[in-house]
């Protein structure tokens, strides 16, 4: 089975082919991020008028790199949402239309269980359950437990901002521009090889209770106020950067220690635009040190993208969980917890 | 000469199958249910005149101004059909959609003045003139303004088309010397329309690959209108 997935949530259009057993035979992408810095976080309309514009050029590519023609396809999958209602209605009004003018099935797929589920996309072709997950991105801080194919139960998650947001938010707040997880990920690399470090850690949050959630917004206010008392310079903003992404990181580690020790399971897989950073992926990974199998997602599937969305659509479709009507439904707000079967 | 015509760039909903001189349409206001009623409504039509995407000639939608996200399920659902059967497209206007719906009269061309509501105290509008049984002739280009600000060069309009004439009748009024009975603040644009103009310009008209098929905004200072939102 080969199945064309269409992702347009947020700022990145893409496209890809999955088969059932070659895996991800194409894929193209658009990123926008650029149409979106100078605004410091992303213009809904923006995002959608990008997206109608792409959308099937990427599609007619994608195809041709692949060596296919659209009747190859045998289902579309389309990311439904959580997202931008504007820009989900862009992928899934053509995905939708495609499904249904060459009476072919559509999937309509959760945008964080394709995130949790890209890490197997190099792997095995296939997702093995059980398995832990740490989603981490600019809207979601999540552990899962992934007990099968729309079967998740919510562990874990952050009560105020996502662990992405408070990167971006406490980039914003030194200045150093959007997005800001990689600008910070930089300094806190160049604070190590300089040996900077602020003059005490900073606070790691809801530790001290047997709590899985999260919280971040302390710690920005934190951050914010250590800058602003230091001198403010370049040392300053490496030390600050540092140690923010030292509690960030520490705190996440310590979390899925937490819940891998509760749940017994053996396997955590790592997911979201956050798991990009360099420095969560090496403490996880050591994590293997204690008998887990740690599954990362390669780099270019960290972020936004069509493959997870049609290796998602390619596991629902498996399964049968196909669109049942004519309609185009998307769904802006779309917690994990709630996604079964209808 | 087969068209699927489709329009959700307002309030309005429809769509439409040409057939050799026969429309069938299917059309119901049902706004922020567009998304939920195009295809099935573009599968009714089909059905009832016994036609089949592969069947037909190329297919028409409604390409704008409207609501964003109305305008951009007409564009994308038409990109998708189209793409799916190599059909060639054409976009048109819903302003010049409410100015062919203006009645047949006599002879000579009948002034239009179409507007629809664009909210945030605006209106999009044109100035079009309508003969019988030819397509409406955009003067000038197809703009949003408000209506205090309108700068119009004709004084005297012969009709008002268009929900902009709900919130904005005594300015536009003024502006066009337009009488109340020769004003439809009720009309929306209909696929029927789009269909019938579709057809009439099909044979002179640049039609369009698929990803050509593209929205008319009118409106492009969009960015203070909402906040950003963080990435997901």
């Amino acid at each position: 089975m080969k199945v064309l997935g269409i992702e347009t949530s947020c700022d990145e259009t893409g496209i890809a082919i999955v088969d059932q057993k070659d895996g991800l035979i194409a894929e193209t992408l658009h990123s926008q991020v650029l149409t979106h810095a100078k605004y410091g976080g992303v213009v809904p309309e923006l995002a959608s008028r990008d997206h109608v514009q792409r959308i099937l050029p990427l599609i007619r590519q994608c195809l041709n790199e692949a060596d296919l023609r659209l009747n190859d396809i045998d289902t579309l999958a389309y990311t439904a949402g959580p997202g931008l209602v504007g820009a989900l209605f862009v992928g899934a009004a053509v995905g939708r239309s495609l499904a249904w003018a060459l009476s072919k099935p559509s999937v309509a797929v959760h945008h964080m269980e394709a995130h949790l589920l890209a890490p197997f996309i190099d792997q095995d072709h296939a997702p093995r359950f059980p398995f832990l997950c740490l989603l981490v991105s600019g809207g979601h801080t999540l552990l899962v437990e992934a007990r099968g194919i729309a079967d998740y139960h919510v562990l874990g998650q952050s009560l105020d901002d996502a662990v992405g947001e408070a990167f971006d938010k406490t980039a914003k707040q030194l200045g150093l521009g959007y997005p800001g997880g990689p600008l910070i990920e930089r300094l806190s690399e160049q604070a190590q090889a300089l040996g900077v470090q602020s003059d005490r850690p900073f606070p790691r949050s809801l530790m001290a209770k047997d709590s899985l959630d999260f919280s971040f917004s302390g710690l920005k206010t934190h951050t914010l106020l250590a800058y602003q008392r230091s001198a403010q310079d370049d040392t300053a903003k490496m030390a600050v950067a540092s140690a923010f992404q030292a509690a960030v990181i520490d705190t996440l580690v310590e979390k899925c220690r937490r819940a891998l020790q509760r749940t017994g399971l053996k396997t955590l897989v790592v997911a979201g635009g956050v798991s990009a950073n360099q420095a969560l992926r090496s403490r996880l990974s050591a994590l293997q040190a204690e008998g887990i199998e740690v599954q990362l997602p390669a780099l270019r599937l960290c972020t936004d993208n069509g493959a997870m969305i049609a290796f998602a659509g390619l596991q629902h479709a498996l399964v049968g969980h196909y669109d049942t009507n004519a309609a185009i439904s998307v769904r802006p707000r779309w917690p994990l917890a709630e996604l079964s079967w209808r | 000469m087969k068209l699927l015509a489709i329009e959700t760039c307002t309030e309005a909903c429809s769509a439409a199958v040409y057939v050799d001189g026969e429309v069938v349409e299917r059309y119901q206001i049902a706004a922020r249910q567009h998304n939920e009623l195009i295809l099935p409504m573009a599968e009714q039509v089909l059905a009832e005149v016994q036609i089949s995407l592969s069947q037909l000639d190329g297919l028409a939608f409604g390409c704008g101004p409207g609501a964003f996200t109305g305008v951009r399920i007409c564009v994308a659902v038409s990109q998708g059909i189209a793409f799916a059967h190599d059909l060639p497209l054409l976009g048109i206007s819903s302003l010049a959609n409410l100015a062919a719906q203006v009645p047949a009269t006599g002879q000579g061309e009948q002034q239009v003045f179409a507007a629809i509501d664009a909210r945030m105290g605006e209106i999009y509008y044109g100035h079009y003139l309508v003969a019988r049984n030819s397509v409406p002739v955009l003067s000038g280009t197809e703009q949003v303004v408000t209506a205090e600000a309108l700068n119009l060069e004709l004084a005297n309009f012969d009709y008002g088309m268009g929900s902009g004439w709900q919130s904005y009748a005594e300015p536009l009024m003024a502006k066009t010397a337009i009488k109340p009975e020769a004003i439809d603040a009720d009309a929306l644009p209909r696929a029927s329309v789009t269909a019938r103009l579709a057809v009439m310009q099909w044979q002179d008209a640049t039609l369009l690959q698929p990803e050509q098929a593209q929205p008319v905004y009118l409106r492009n200072n969009v960015v203070h209108q909402k906040k950003t939102t963080p990435k997901s």
